[in-house]
């Protein structure tokens, strides 16, 4: 193994940070705005984003600190405290209908939110199975997968139970992500086939032929295969005219929102779906209509493009990575990421279905917003941990 | 680091590039999206965000007042509590909850107070408030204000209503409002609410588009619940037209007063008679000084709502304006057309030419009668003064065409062929005096129009020579009598003066000669003449009149109305000055006894209407306040 020598001020992502730190402002920014109008003002949800944005900072830096490859070392642990606070938040009250929250006093812990931190550094651990033990063995392949499979099952199984179908969509995001640059070429281009043929029909069948789609949905609904419900939210994310009462009218509003912003938006605090809350959420899951209506299309553009450079440069941190769980940490933090920001900024524009997503840094949200920045920090601590350019093999 | 490792460096560096591009086409589809979004739809999607984002409240406009002639207030408006209702999200509402809590409140049921909510939006927009209870009790306010909270989208807002400042004076002539017919707002949505009340009757209804003036529209800016946020774009409502009527209370007061005195007092005795009209107009101008209806109503109990009891018992009975929607014979008043129409027509030779009333007269085999047994030696100004029935047959038989002795095909060939003729032409002459088959023109909704006799006897035009074959109302009356007193000019009849526009200018409403007589001036003071002496001659049938200063014309009548009761209709027209008309008259009192006297029964009406307006009522009271 290579050995290296940490230059912070010469090695640390500055870059990456700056993006972070601009992305924090636009989320206040935002906050403000998708507060502004209500009952006590947006002091109150700024001040507590700033303080959650600080405590992150503060988590990230310790992060940077410590070098990556020992906490994979702990993550087992990591592991089984995060099972335990699945498991507790059975015992507290639903919010939104699930229970994903144990209250602390003034705020909320999401424990599926730190669990993602958690699963990520797991994965890369048991798929670049780079550990030794004493004798300078590695485990069977194999019994890392059985390992890593159950350990999977376990935690999702929970997640899905709360339900939470956001949290659950992230994480299998995360996995695919990791297979995406694990898996042997054969098995890869398979999938990735397979998975493009797939895509291609959902997405011909949903924008191009929606009729037909839900002709052939209600024809499955009949025959008992999809329940009515499931049926509901198909078409309400297809018409979501026609469901205003129902799940369709937040759809319908974010679109209303964001498309009434067009080239330039109204200004901050002025978009009267934003200043009316009109969309529901959208301090949280919904913040990208304030965005949309307020700053428009080139406002939104920009927060796109800050969000590409975010990812770019955490794909290139892990390309640089001195060992692949490195590089699987980045990709898959990456992945999970890119799958966060199209999810979440999709259903605003009635690409996606609607779930649960936050969009990373920006929507309100403490658990959120601290598990991002544990992310970054890990990511600048593979950046600080690169590997040098060797001339000896 | 072994080539083992390094392969698998280099493959997961490749899967990382290739990642990264699939990362990079999905943020490019965003913004293909994003693009779509708002800048193809943006147009249209900001205007579903501003029909999100502002409610339309509407602010009534005042209803244009109306004033009598001496622009003493007859309507006004007055400021009332309507309790409202705003649809607001089920977060924070729970209608069925809501209508469960107030229905009783509101004295209405359940599903009355449910429809009056609408909280589904099926008969009103969400955006808009509803009328929920319209001028709201003090009790009622209230509790809606008490309960503030618990009671969410409720509201109580000031509206100005109705406020019809005499009661029954004039009601027929003002109308009424009532709520607007489904079917009318359909097709007027841009005008009206839903929740309007609308001119139903009299000038409230004809005047309707001038008195309802413009709603004005208040835009709140509201949130998702509808809780208004900061700024309102308002469009001020415009104030209806007022109106000043060509009315004169103090008239229409007096008439008003005698003609239920005269109906009450007359239906003690008599139980038939239960209802009356009276109009008083310029004779010049075609204005409408008085116009009197029994029994009347009060416009104020639409204003109050009105209950089925009160609606059956009080107003069904007095909704008529029995001047000018009800057809009755006219009788002895018609008299003044058919020694005109026989002047003209060359039947009359000479109208001081006498012949003899014996008191009836054979056609035929069939007797008709004059009033009284023997009237002795009439022409024709003293066949007016004692209502000669013979004189005016005989009159109608010389140009009738129709002589005594015709075998049956005679008569067969003349009812067919010269009959028609015969009564066309005694129509087109009650045409030009206002009376026949039309309407005056008055400016009320539901005038009806004459209506010729029905059984087309052989004798028709004999009946038609006294008034008992044609049914007229008796706005027509009022006109037939005043183009006898305006020497043949026929003046439109009227009841608005004036239209003060919002602005404050103010329109006259002019004169309109509705059509000028073939009489001749002669012909025409033959019959004056035959009037003063009716009013004046020892043998006039309402000399009553004869010491009366200014001097007064005029000519009752008492007509069979051919019910089952034997009953007579009692009516006078007349007109004073003599010598320079300024006022016409028209009474009827319907259903009297038969054989009564007309000047017993209409005459203390048509004697108030007089004293109101030559001011001797005034006079009276003047000297009473001077003596102590």
């Amino acid at each position: 193994m290579s050995s290296y020598k940490v230059r912070w001020f010469k090695d640390l992502d500055i870059f990456l940070i700056l993006v972070v730190l601009a992305l924090c402002a636009v989320s206040m920014l935002a906050i403000s705005s998708a507060t502004h109008s209500l009952e006590g003002g947006s002091k109150t949800y700024v001040i507590k984003q700033v303080v959650w944005g600080l405590i992150g900072l503060g988590v990230m830096i310790w992060l940077v600190r410590t070098d990556y490859r020992n906490l994979t070392r702990y993550v087992e642990f990591g592991y089984g405290v995060s099972i335990v606070l699945l498991i507790l938040v059975f015992f507290f009250e639903r919010v939104n209908g699930a229970h994903g929250w144990i209250p602390l006093g003034g705020f909320a812990l999401q424990p599926s939110e730190f669990f993602k931190v958690v699963f990520i550094l797991m994965v890369a651990k048991y798929l670049a199975n780079e550990q030794e033990d004493e004798e300078g063995r590695r485990a069977d392949p194999i019994r890392n997968y059985l390992f890593l499979a159950v350990y999977s099952v376990l935690a999702i199984g929970l997640i899905v139970v709360e339900p939470d179908l956001g949290q659950t969509m992230v994480l299998m995001a995360i996995l695919a992500a990791a297979m995406f640059v694990h898996l042997p070429s054969r098995v890869f281009w398979t999938l990735a086939g397979i998975a493009l043929v797939v895509l291609a029909v959902v997405v011909v069948a949903v924008f191009m032929y929606p009729d037909q789609f839900l002709t052939l949905l209600d024809t499955l609904v009949k025959k008992g295969i999809l329940a009515q419900h499931q049926y509901g939210r198909f078409e309400s994310f297809i018409y979501p005219e026609r469901d205003l009462a129902g799940s369709g009218y937040q759809v319908y509003q974010a679109k209303v929102a964001i498309g009434s912003g067009q080239m330039f938006g109204k200004g901050l605090y002025q978009g009267s779906q934003t200043q009316g809350s009109w969309v529901p959420e959208q301090q949280t899951d919904f913040i990208f209509t304030v965005i949309g209506e307020e700053l428009g299309f080139v406002g939104s553009v920009a927060v796109i493009f800050l969000f590409f450079l975010m990812i770019y440069r955490i794909v290139a941190n892990g390309l640089q990575a001195g060992d692949r769980t490195g590089m699987y940490i980045c990709s898959m933090v990456a992945g999970m990421f890119t799958l966060q920001i199209f999810e979440n900024i999709g259903m605003s524009l009635q690409l996606m279905p609607m779930t649960g997503v936050t969009l990373p840094f920006i929507s309100y949200g403490g658990s959120s917003v601290l598990t991002n920045f544990m992310l970054t920090g890990i990511v600048l601590n593979i950046g600080l941990r690169r590997r040098k350019l060797s001339f000896v093999s | 680091m072994t080539n083992l490792e390094r392969d698998k460096h280099s493959v997961t560096g490749k899967r990382m590039n290739l990642m990264f591009l699939v990362i990079f086409i999905s943020l490019a589809v965003l913004i293909f999206r994003l693009s779509f979004l708002q800048l193809s739809q943006g147009q249209e999607l900001l205007k579903s965000a501003e029909s999100n984002r502002y409610i339309t409240q509407s602010i009534p406009a005042p209803r244009g007042l109306i004033f009598d002639r001496n622009k003493s207030e007859l309507v006004r408006n007055k400021p009332a509590f309507t309790i409202t209702f705003q649809r607001l999200s089920n977060d924070v509402q729970n209608p069925l909850m809501l209508d469960a809590t107030l229905y009783e409140v509101f004295a209405m049921q359940p599903d009355e107070l449910w429809n009056a909510m609408d909280p589904y939006g099926e008969m009103y927009s969400l955006g808009m408030a509803r009328k929920v209870v319209k001028n709201a009790t003090d009790k009622q306010v209230a509790y809606v204000r008490e309960h503030a909270d618990e009671l969410p989208g409720f509201n109580v807002v000031v509206e100005p209503i109705r406020d019809y400042v005499d009661g029954t004076t004039a009601s027929h002539v003002i109308g009424y409002l009532n709520n607007i017919p489904m079917d009318f707002w359909k097709e007027h949505k841009d005008e009206y609410q839903q929740t309007d009340m609308i001119g139903t009757a009299g000038v409230e209804k004809q005047y309707e588009n001038l008195l309802h003036g413009k709603d004005g529209t208040l835009k709140v800016e509201v949130n998702i619940n509808y809780q208004p946020l900061k700024d309102k774009r308002t469009e001020d409502p415009v104030k209806g037209h007022d109106l000043v009527l060509t009315i004169d209370k103090h008239i229409q007061e007096a008439a008003d007063k005698a003609l239920a005195k005269t109906v009450q007092d007359l239906h003690r005795q008599i139980p038939t008679v239960k209802e009356g009209a009276a109009i008083a107009m310029n004779p010049k101008t075609g204005e409408i000084l008085s116009m009197s209806s029994y029994p009347s109503f009060d416009p104020t109990w639409w204003i109050d709502g009105m209950t089925n009891k009160k609606y059956a018992e009080n107003f069904a009975p007095a909704e008529k304006n029995r001047a000018i929607t009800e057809l009755y014979f006219p009788g002895s008043t018609v008299k003044m057309a058919t020694v005109l129409i026989g002047m003209k027509e060359g039947a009359i030779r000479d109208p001081f030419a006498s012949i003899l009333d014996p008191g009836s007269i054979y056609l035929g085999d069939k007797e008709i009668r004059s009033w009284a047994s023997n009237l002795g030696y009439v022409n024709a100004y003293s066949a007016l003064a004692k209502s000669s029935n013979v004189y005016m047959i005989k009159t109608f038989q010389n140009l009738s065409g129709w002589r005594p002795g015709m075998n049956f095909t005679q008569l067969e060939s003349y009812y067919a062929n010269v009959m028609p003729g015969v009564l066309d032409k005694i129509m087109d002459y009650h045409k030009s005096l206002g009376l026949g088959l039309q309407t005056t023109g008055v400016d009320l909704p539901f005038e009806n129009e004459g209506q010729l006799g029905t059984e087309r006897n052989i004798f028709d035009w004999a009946l038609a020579s006294f008034g008992q074959n044609e049914k007229y109302t008796l706005m027509q009356l009022a006109s037939y009598v005043s183009t006898i007193a305006n020497d043949g000019k026929r003046m439109q009849p009227h009841v608005v003066k004036t239209v003060i526009a919002p602005d404050g200018s103010e329109q006259e409403v002019q004169p309109k000669v509705a059509g000028e007589t073939p009489f001749t001036s002669d012909q025409l003071k033959v019959v004056q003449k035959g009037m003063y002496d009716v009013t004046h001659a020892s043998y006039g049938t309402f000399n009553m009149f004869a010491n009366y200063s200014p001097v007064i014309a005029g000519k009752s009548g008492t007509a069979e109305t051919g019910g089952a009761l034997k009953t007579e209709n009692s009516l006078f027209v007349g007109y004073a000055p003599y010598d320079n008309p300024e006022i016409a008259v028209a009474i009827i009192i319907p259903d009297n006894e038969a054989n009564g006297h007309s000047s017993t029964t209409v005459g203390p009406v048509a004697k108030a209407i007089f004293d109101a307006y030559f001011k001797k009522d005034l006079n009276t009271d003047d000297k009473k306040q001077e003596k102590p």
